[in-house]
């Protein structure tokens, strides 16, 4: 079981499906939503620069298709932070695109560690723990 | 020769008389212009081209019968011919009925005994040419543009038809799970439901789009603008109670435009929708609708009090497909979307002005006679 997930997503019927997936599938103990992705850019640079408590969660969704700040954004606005957040925390793309030039380019983007479609499926949850373990900690 | 030998009737010829035949029945038009610009010669088919006699062209001065938005560009070339420079260009002459005739034009100076007369010339019809050219270059534009809508339908399919369909397979191995509580069961069916509401919704506004564009043959008819605002105002009135707006016309009398009348209820129905549902929560809500005249042209505004837009921000993608500006509001973001495909096709304009906060303004503006 993971310490904290963040959930980056503009629809809140995909926030309360991927928290109650999570939930019933024990996957966090602490799983925090964000509608607006400024917001959630703005926690997460602030653990990594340690300028506030928050510690950085050890899971990021993210959703690629969002008004004014796309998931693209988001990452390219982590990226200068890339070695603060690389050995603490994963960030996997969860969007309903089926796009494949946007697998390709997650597959070229190194703070990606993987490209999962919405919904997400109970089997991708367990290996996604399995895969966690042990390199994590 | 051995070729004269068995073919004696052709050296009674004279070189001059062959020039004369090979004159007059060319197939292309030839003509010589004396340096004042008179035709002082004339073959058969300048006289086919323009429709004219002989004797009604011959001393007569050839600028005449080129196309008035030709006549600098034809003119530039005759001044240079008669410097003494070759020249090869086309232009557009125009025949004794109107029409024009694409040519391509070949001009000589003329010398007599090393003294500049005049000029001498072939033109060549190549309207036909020029009409598959222009035809080919229709096609190729078509296609682009259909290329561009095929390219847009697969980004459609692969996002946003996508995005409810992974919800409601999301929520429906949810409510497969034993021991859900009962509240979560209660919001999963409940956003099944939207979410099958969402794509059905998504479906219709494909196949309106779809059919956009054979809808631009549609027939115009005149149409009385404030009427029209009336009954998309009567239409909405469900929404406007919602949302407990007031919503006022205001006209400068009543104005006729000729169109069609289904894209612009669309238009105004969709930008009227708008308006109510970017409100601000901080006051009530108002509406204004204002329609006036300029000159050839209908000025249509819908002004909101709304929450407004960053345009810095939003840009150039306020009027794409599936593009939404707005948190936290229920939009399929095709509306605006419409609204630019259609007033396009009516050969209209639309701009945006707006104040993050403070509300937005959209302005239509369309030709009152709109032929096609």
């Amino acid at each position: 079981m993971f310490n904290k997930v963040y959930i980056v997503d503009d629809d809140e019927v995909s926030i309360f499906l991927t928290e109650a997936l999570l939930e019933a599938d024990n996957f966090a103990s602490e799983c925090r939503a964000f509608l607006d992705a400024q917001q959630a850019l703005q926690m997460l640079l602030q653990s990594a620069t340690g300028t506030a408590p928050d510690t950085l969660p050890d899971v990021i969704f993210l959703d690629l298709n969002m008004p004014f700040i796309s998931g693209w954004d988001f990452l390219d606005a982590l990226a200068p932070y890339e070695q603060a957040l690389k050995n603490q925390c994963r960030i996997y793309i969860l969007t309903s695109s089926v796009d494949e030039q946007e697998r390709l380019r997650a597959n070229e983007t190194s703070l990606v560690s993987g490209f999962l479609q919405k919904p997400l499926e109970d089997q991708c949850l367990t290996l996604l723990k399995e895969s966690c373990s042990g390199t994590l900690y | 020769m051995y070729s004269t030998n068995l073919n004696p009737g052709i050296n009674s010829l004279k070189l001059e008389r062959l020039n004369r035949l090979l004159f007059n029945h060319y197939p292309d038009a030839v003509y010589s212009i004396t340096i004042d610009g008179r035709f002082h010669t004339v073959n058969d088919k300048v006289c086919q081209i323009l429709q004219k006699e002989r004797k009604e062209l011959l001393g007569k001065g050839y600028q005449l019968h080129i196309h008035p938005e030709h006549w600098e560009n034809a003119l530039q070339h005759f001044t240079s011919a008669r410097e003494g420079n070759p020249q090869r260009y086309q232009t557009v002459v125009r025949n004794s009925s109107g029409e024009s005739v694409f040519i391509d034009v070949t001009n000589f100076p003329l010398k007599v005994g090393g003294q500049l007369v005049g000029i001498f010339g072939i033109a060549k019809d190549v309207t036909v040419q020029q009409e598959r050219e222009q035809a080919l270059w229709r096609t190729t534009q078509e296609l682009q543009r259909q290329n561009d809508e095929l390219d847009l339908f697969r980004k459609i399919v692969a996002h946003d038809f996508r995005s409810p369909i992974a919800r409601i397979l999301g929520l429906g191995s949810l409510l497969q799970k034993d021991n859900l509580p009962p509240a979560t069961h209660q919001t999963a069916v409940s956003a099944l439901m939207q979410s099958a509401q969402q794509l059905d919704a998504m479906v219709r506004d494909l196949n309106e789009m779809l059919s956009l564009r054979h809808q631009g043959q549609e027939a115009r008819e005149l149409c009385h603008i404030e009427n029209l605002v009336k009954l998309t105002i009567a239409s909405l009135q469900q929404e406007i109670k919602n949302a407990n707006a007031s919503v006022h016309i205001e006209s400068e009398g009543p104005l006729e435009i000729f169109t069609v009348k289904a894209f612009l209820v669309s238009i105004l129905h969709n930008l009227i929708s708008n308006a109510l549902k970017y409100r601000s929560p901080e006051r009530p809500v108002e509406v204004t609708v204002s329609v006036s005249k300029q000159a050839t042209k209908a000025i249509i505004a819908v002004s909101d009090n709304g929450t407004g837009m960053d345009m810095g921000k939003v840009g150039t993608d306020l009027f794409k497909m599936y593009k939404r500006f707005h948190a936290g509001v229920d939009g399929k973001g095709l509306g605006l979307y419409l609204v630019s495909e259609q007033v396009s096709i009516l050969h209209g304009e639309v701009k945006v002005e707006s104040t993050e906060g403070t509300g937005t303004t959209f302005t239509v503006i369309l030709p009152l006679n709109n032929q096609h």
